[in-house]
């Protein structure tokens, strides 16, 4: 593919859509990650200490 | 988590042993999707011929597309869980909660998938319409989509403790009735998008079949990977809130092991 070059609106818009889609799917993947490692967190802790997690 | 029947609390299976099984295939089904999308994207940027009308933004659509396709896959699942939760809810409470977990990973999905559209979409419109935004059927129809999925997760979010999965089942019903609408409103109304890529007047050229099948697989095999992702989160929270309140209903108990058998209710 010949780049169309950073100056350009169609070079800029394929980098953006292309980066909003990285943005959208990883930022969401992580969070899911974040939420997981956060309740292997709060199972470790005994039972009696536990509060209800809230709802994600 | 508890799901009340009549005055009674019913108690989920106890957790189950530690599996190493779905975090191996997990991981197998990371790598193998990580390289569908590789070869999608060098598909899409490297083999691909241009658009003939557009340039190089065309190739915006090998992204666009395959995530409006799955944003309107994923919320049939939602739909087809919520209707499930709600018929199963009073019969097999243990069964309804797990419909419940797939309901709402369906639904965060969809809002991934979605937003992909509405913002990859946005960003080729302005770049070949000229502008950011039309109010046509389609734009407007999925953006509409797209609300009733945030309002799905913020009623879930901010709904009373007890009514937050039937309420949320509720609306997924209403969230559903608007994707036939999306998916037909190019051919009920004259609209700016584009015609549809299969059957449509905007039919594919062959050359462009590649890159665009694998990024709808790479696509397809991610959307699922976060879909089960999620669920078991989901599960794992249940699972969490069940423990934590048997121990605040028994403190001599540590809720691990609350000495009754699954379905127990009292």
């Amino acid at each position: 593919m010949h780049f169309d070059g950073w100056n350009t609106i169609e070079g800029r818009h394929l980098v953006f859509a292309y980066a909003s889609v990285i943005l959208i799917q990883g930022g969401y993947f992580a969070f899911t990650l974040h939420n997981w490692l956060k309740l292997s967190r709060a199972e470790a802790q005994p039972a009696v200490k536990q509060k209800a997690a809230k709802p994600l | 988590m508890f799901l009340r029947f009549r005055d009674k609390i019913i108690l989920m299976p106890p957790t189950a042993p530690p599996n190493r099984r779905p975090l191996t295939l997990g991981i197998a089904w990371l790598a193998l999707t990580l390289v569908f999308l590789v070869i999608g994207f060098r598909e899409a940027i490297f083999i691909a011929p241009p658009d003939a009308a557009q340039g190089n933004v065309g190739r915006i659509f090998y992204w666009h597309v395959p995530s409006a396709m799955l944003g309107l896959v994923f919320p049939y699942v939602n739909f087809f869980a919520s209707v499930a939760f709600l018929y199963l809810r009073r019969r097999n409470p243990h069964a309804a909660l797990t419909a419940d977990a797939w309901a709402i990973a369906a639904a965060e999905v969809t809002l991934v998938f979605t937003s992909i559209c509405l913002a990859t979409g946005m960003l080729w419109g302005k770049a070949v319409w000229g502008i950011w935004w039309a109010w046509d059927a389609r734009l407007t129809s999925l953006l509409l989509l797209w609300l009733l999925y945030v309002a799905y997760l913020i009623t879930r979010r901010l709904s009373t403790p007890g009514q937050t999965s039937t309420v949320g089942a509720i609306l997924a019903v209403f969230a559903a009735i608007d994707v036939p609408i999306v998916y037909f409103s190019i051919q009920w109304f004259r609209t700016q998008h584009p015609s549809p890529v299969f059957g449509g007047d905007g039919s594919l050229d062959p050359t462009m079949y590649p890159a665009f099948l694998w990024n709808v697989a790479a696509w397809l095999m991610w959307g699922i990977l976060i879909l089960a992702f999620r669920f078991a989160l989901e599960r794992r929270r249940q699972r969490l809130d069940q423990s934590a309140i048997l121990a605040a209903l028994n403190p001599a108990n540590d809720g691990a092991n609350p000495g009754m058998e699954p379905g127990h209710a009292f």
